[in-house]
């Protein structure tokens, strides 16, 4: 099935590929001549509220379409090669198709119901990818991914009934009009806190290093750019709830603490998709922290950006796994720049737009929001935390490139990297020649007028000065000399706190389990099979039959009692009666 | 069983090589470099070759928790293991089933493939003979399997 | 069975028509010749001259009833020359309510009632059980103490359902399930005679189905019911006969005790109701236990033992547990 010609990847990838320039061409259209175009359906309509189905398509939505069917399209494709032996290779690309439908639902979508459609089929369907590989580990990852997830489409959930008080669930009517109402604040303090589960924000972040279980395929696409910043796309749709300040100043420290916490991660992880995905986490925070500094745009902005070069990256990652066995570990990389150019190309373009290289796609994005934080009046806490994250992002980038590309081969004495696979090229050039030009084209299309920065040369140049140090760092502490005494051991508590992601994932798997567990193993001692046993059950039981047996004793009198007893009975009534007592 | 020893109990010399083989695999995660990883392999081997004189049990005892301590306080949080071992990526992705499975089928399942069969019927006459060559015929009351 | 058996055909006869006799007399006098000629037509029902255990029952049953009467007459009489004016006191109601609790076998008095069924067959007891509540209950229902009679029916529900807790005969089990039950026909009969014809009709309906079937199978202690290796339908019936007896919602049993049950509430009785409630669960209870053991019981096989049941009358017990199992659904029916 997979040799032929058209098989079900080469036909989706046409298909989505389509859609892509489809919406390319919309998007242009909608963009020159100002368009939004909402489609509404009612489905059923009660006394006053009415259930819609409703589409909203302006540039914002066409844009993300457009990203979105490139990213899956190729992806598919990419998947062609990298799945090639595998039995379920339907299954696998009915569930991303799937994957993108939902994610589309949760696009075009400006109704919090059909949006909750779109938010539960993405929550599902990743759980399905992510327990794609049924082995243990996988099946792990994706409870914690889809339990995490879960909080999420329960805040949903209570948005929707809560939304029943303003008459209908077009959320876009509202935001402006009810943004006093009181009941206004709960509305968004749980859509900020499920943007913040689908986008791995602090207390939820687990999830995203864990879900690195799929096939890379699937990080490439799901894990990188659409599923994690759906949580983004939904806070930039509804951005006016963020003029409350509190839940901006919370949503910008949570995300900002989120985007340091994953950059230092990345420093200690060995894994090659985790690193890739806390990477993607720090990014997140920057998308969520410039989204809560109030310019949902370069958040926007940053996330299409983003989304075009972190799909390469992990579909680099993906090319280096399959050509290295299944092996995941960089210990056990070194120097494949020898072996395979042309993905090696592909990899240091993407993290070279990662780390934000000029002309690159990362650059516009990332050192327009940076600059914007420069220009904005928030305090050092917050400016620290940007300039620190971007220099870490400068450090483990390098430290990938160290680990994967300079230093010499580290798995087998016998090898042999192959670089023709042609059908992962292909795919993986198309990404590289967005993540080239994205950033410029996006920048000239999307924004109408420029932004006005003005800084002073040294804050100008500071982002260039912790991308210098970080990347110094990267190189230092990746390069091992032989008298050279391990970091990891020279500072272990540190390290195991700094590079398990500040013990999130224990927290959230066994901290959340361990004391209602320790709770409930006592009142099952003490309640269920204690105190209920001797009061209800087995105490009643006893008590009766005690009873039952103190009964039996009265049975086995002598007959002529019973009718003694009974004569007597008589007497003493008659002579009550006689006597008129 | 009776030629092995019981569960659990080693001897302490196979405890500490046991010990100094965990701790070898621990510094291979901590030093990724194939000559940096001998140097402190040869640092490692120099500290138990100290210690491999001590003729006082006690001592020798005392000696081992203190490595066993040590080795537990550094641990690698991720230790490096193959993707396909206990432990890796990879672990169970693919389950090879066993071939006496093929036996199990159904006859009718077994009809679609003639051939295949039938030659696996003779190489299975072919092993029993060769087994009973050389080990000779087998027992009776094994045969329930 | 009495069928073949002229004579007895005879007293059963008897038995019946003694009855109306006394249920539709209009003197006290006519009620106590009614319930002596039942008496002495029931005693020949009894008496078996091969059963030792059965002569011993009819003697006690004799001696039991005799008293009784007795004191039914002795009130009566005594009211005749004490109440000129036909006034009632609350005392010579108690006397008189007493005899006939006596008769029926309720519970101060209701010794003899486990004592006498044990030497009893099937067929004897399911008389005692149904048939021969009917007249002391009528003559209950013309005057009673109030206040008496509540205290009778806590007494007859907590009996019923303690003492049954420990038993293994079954014919002792289905008497106390009978003296529990008639608390449940004394409230009834507090209430309206109607509603006690209802719940006395239903009840003998279960009662009657639970006897002979325990007749055709010779079951006569809860061990029997699972060591003997009985057919699986049978055991079905029995548990759902039991459960109907017990007064589980879906069975026909409920329909009854739900009604009166209704009827207390509506007559501000509830702790009567809660007490009827809490002790029809160990009445359940105890019904469970056997059939859950009839059920569960990895039971004795012998190789030489096999029951085969061929009998008519199990058309007739599956057609009376059908009617237990779909009678209160098929009743809604009749509303349309």
């Amino acid at each position: 099935m997979n040799n032929m010609k058209y098989s079900i990847c080469f036909i989706s990838f046409i298909f989505l590929f389509m859609m892509s320039m489809l919406n390319f061409i919309f998007m242009i259209y909608f963009i020159m001549n100002k368009l939004v175009i909402l489609l509404e359906w009612e489905i059923i309509s009660f006394n006053s509220i009415s259930i819609v189905m409703s589409i909203l398509l302006d540039w914002m939505s066409l844009l993300f379409m457009m990203f979105v069917f490139l990213i899956s399209s190729v992806v598919i494709y990419y998947s062609k090669s990298y799945m090639s032996s595998e039995l379920n290779l339907m299954r696998f690309i009915i569930l991303v198709l799937l994957f993108v439908f939902s994610m589309m639902l949760l696009i075009i979508s400006p109704n919090i119901i059909s949006i909750l459609l779109g938010w539960d089929g993405l929550g599902l369907v990743s759980y399905c990818l992510v327990i794609y590989y049924q082995n243990l580990k996988s099946y792990n990852a994706g409870m914690l991914t889809a339990l995490s997830n879960r909080i999420g489409d329960v805040l949903i959930l209570m948005v929707i009934s809560w939304m029943l008080n303003y008459g209908s669930w077009n959320y876009i009517f509202y935001l402006e009009f009810m943004n006093n109402d009181w009941q206004m604040k709960f509305v968004s303090s749980m859509i900020i806190m499920a943007a913040m589960t689908k986008s791995a924000q602090i207390p939820f972040s687990s999830w995203l290093p864990a879900a690195m279980a799929a096939p890379t395929p699937v990080s490439a696409l799901v894990h990188s750019s659409t599923l994690v910043t759906a949580g983004v796309y939904l806070l930039i749709r509804f951005n006016m709830l963020l003029l409350d300040t509190f839940f901006l100043k919370m949503l910008l420290l949570l995300s900002g603490l989120t985007m340091f916490m994953a950059g230092i991660s990345a420093n200690y992880e060995f894994d090659l998709k985790k690193i890739i995905a806390l990477s993607t986490l720090s990014q997140l925070g920057l998308m969520m922290s410039i989204l809560s500094m109030g310019m949902p745009d370069l958040a926007f902005f940053h996330l299409l950006t983003h989304a075009m070069f972190k799909a390469l990256l992990f579909m680099c990652a993906g090319v280096i796994i399959h050509l290295m066995n299944d092996m995941q570990d960089i210990r056990f990389m070194g120097g494949i720049s020898m072996y395979i150019p042309l993905t090696t190309l592909c990899m240091n373009i993407s993290n070279m737009a990662l780390c934000g290289i000029p002309f690159l796609a990362g650059f516009y994005s990332k050192d327009l929001v940076l600059e914007m934080v420069n220009f904005s009046t928030f305090n050092l806490s917050i400016f620290f935390l940007f300039y620190l994250s971007t220099g870490l992002t400068m450090f483990y980038s390098f430290r990938l490139v160290m680990y994967l590309m300079i230093n010499d081969y580290n798995l087998m004495s016998i090898y042999n990297l192959y670089d023709e696979d042609y059908v992962m090229l292909k795919s993986m050039f198309i990404l590289l020649f967005m993540s080239v030009i994205s950033g410029s084209f996006l920048n000239w299309m999307i924004f109408p007028y420029p932004y006005m920065i003005y800084l002073p040369f040294n804050m100008k140049m500071m982002v260039i000065y912790v991308s210098l140090i970080g990347g110094m760092f990267g190189y230092l502490v990746s390069n091992m000399n032989i008298y050279s005494v391990n970091k990891f051991i020279m500072t272990y508590n540190l390290s195991n706190f700094l590079g398990m992601m500040w013990f999130m994932p224990n927290l959230s798997t066994y901290g959340l389990n361990y004391y209602f567990l320790k709770f409930s193993q006592n009142l099952v001692k003490n309640i269920d099979l204690g105190w209920s046993e001797i009061y209800s059950g087995f105490g009643m039981m006893s008590i009766m039959k005690k009873n039952s047996v103190l009964y039996n004793i009265y049975q086995m009198n002598n007959f002529k009692i019973y009718l003694f007893s009974f004569v007597i009975w008589m007497v003493i009534i008659l002579f009550m009666m006689l006597f008129n007592i | 069983m009776a030629h092995l020893p019981l569960l659990g109990v080693k001897t302490h010399s196979q405890k500490v090589c046991s010990l100094y083989k965990r701790a070898l695999r621990n510094l291979e995660a901590y030093y990724d470099r194939r000559n940096v990883y001998r140097y402190q392999a040869v640092l490692l081997r120099d500290r138990f070759d100290k210690n491999a004189k001590v003729t006082d049990m006690r001592k020798a005892v005392e000696l081992l928790k203190e490595g066993e301590n040590e080795l537990f306080m550094l641990q690698h949080p991720i230790p490096r293991n193959f993707a396909t071992s206990v432990g890796g990526v990879a672990h169970e992705r693919v389950v090879t089933p066993p071939d006496w499975v093929i036996d199990y089928w159904h006859p009718l399942e077994k009809a679609h493939y003639p051939e295949y069969f039938k030659r696996r019927e003779e190489r299975k006459k072919e092993f029993i003979a060769m087994w009973e060559k050389e080990y000779g015929p087998a027992d009776k009351k094994d045969e329930k399997h | 069975m009495f069928l073949f058996n002229s004579n007895k055909m005879f007293f059963l006869f008897i038995l019946f028509f003694s009855t109306f006799i006394s249920i539709s007399s209009n003197t006290w006098f006519g009620c106590w010749i009614g319930l002596e000629i039942n008496l002495l037509s029931f005693i020949p029902l009894i008496s078996n001259s091969n059963n030792l255990l059965a002569s011993e029952a009819s003697l006690k049953y004799f001696l039991t009833q005799t008293i009784a009467s007795i004191n039914f007459l002795f009130t009566i009489l005594m009211m005749l020359i004490l109440m000129k004016n036909f006034e009632m006191n609350n005392f010579i109601l108690i006397m008189m309510n007493s005899s006939m609790l006596m008769k029926m076998g309720s519970t101060p008095f209701h010794f003899w009632f486990p004592n006498i069924i044990e030497g009893l067959s099937w067929f004897n007891s399911f008389i005692l059980m149904t048939w021969q509540k009917i007249t002391p209950m009528i003559i209950l229902s013309y005057c009673f103490n109030k206040n008496f009679i509540i205290i009778i029916i806590i007494f007859n529900i907590i009996i019923g359902a303690i003492g049954g807790l420990n038993q293994t005969s079954l014919r002792k089990l289905m008497a106390f399930s009978s003296i529990n039950n008639l608390g449940w026909m004394v409230s009834a009969i507090m209430i309206s005679q109607t509603l006690w014809m209802f719940y006395f009709f239903l009840y003998s309906f279960m009662i009657t189905i639970m006897c002979f079937l325990f007749h055709m199978l010779n079951m006569y202690f809860i061990n029997q019911l699972f060591i003997n290796n009985m057919n699986f339908l049978i055991k079905i019936n029995l548990l759902i006969n039991f459960l109907s007896l017990g007064g589980l919602p879906p069975f026909i049993g409920f329909f009854p005790k739900w009604i009166i049950i209704n009827f207390l509430i509506n007559n501000n009785m509830y702790l009567l109701t809660l007490l009827f409630m809490m002790m029809s669960l160990i009445m359940l209870f105890y019904y469970i236990r056997i059939t859950y053991s009839a059920f569960m019981f990895n039971y004795l096989k012998m190789k030489w033992f096999k029951i085969f049941i061929k009998n008519n009358y199990f058309m007739m017990i599956n057609f009376l547990s059908f009617i237990s199992v779909m009678g209160m659904i098929l009743s809604t029916f009749f509303f349309y």
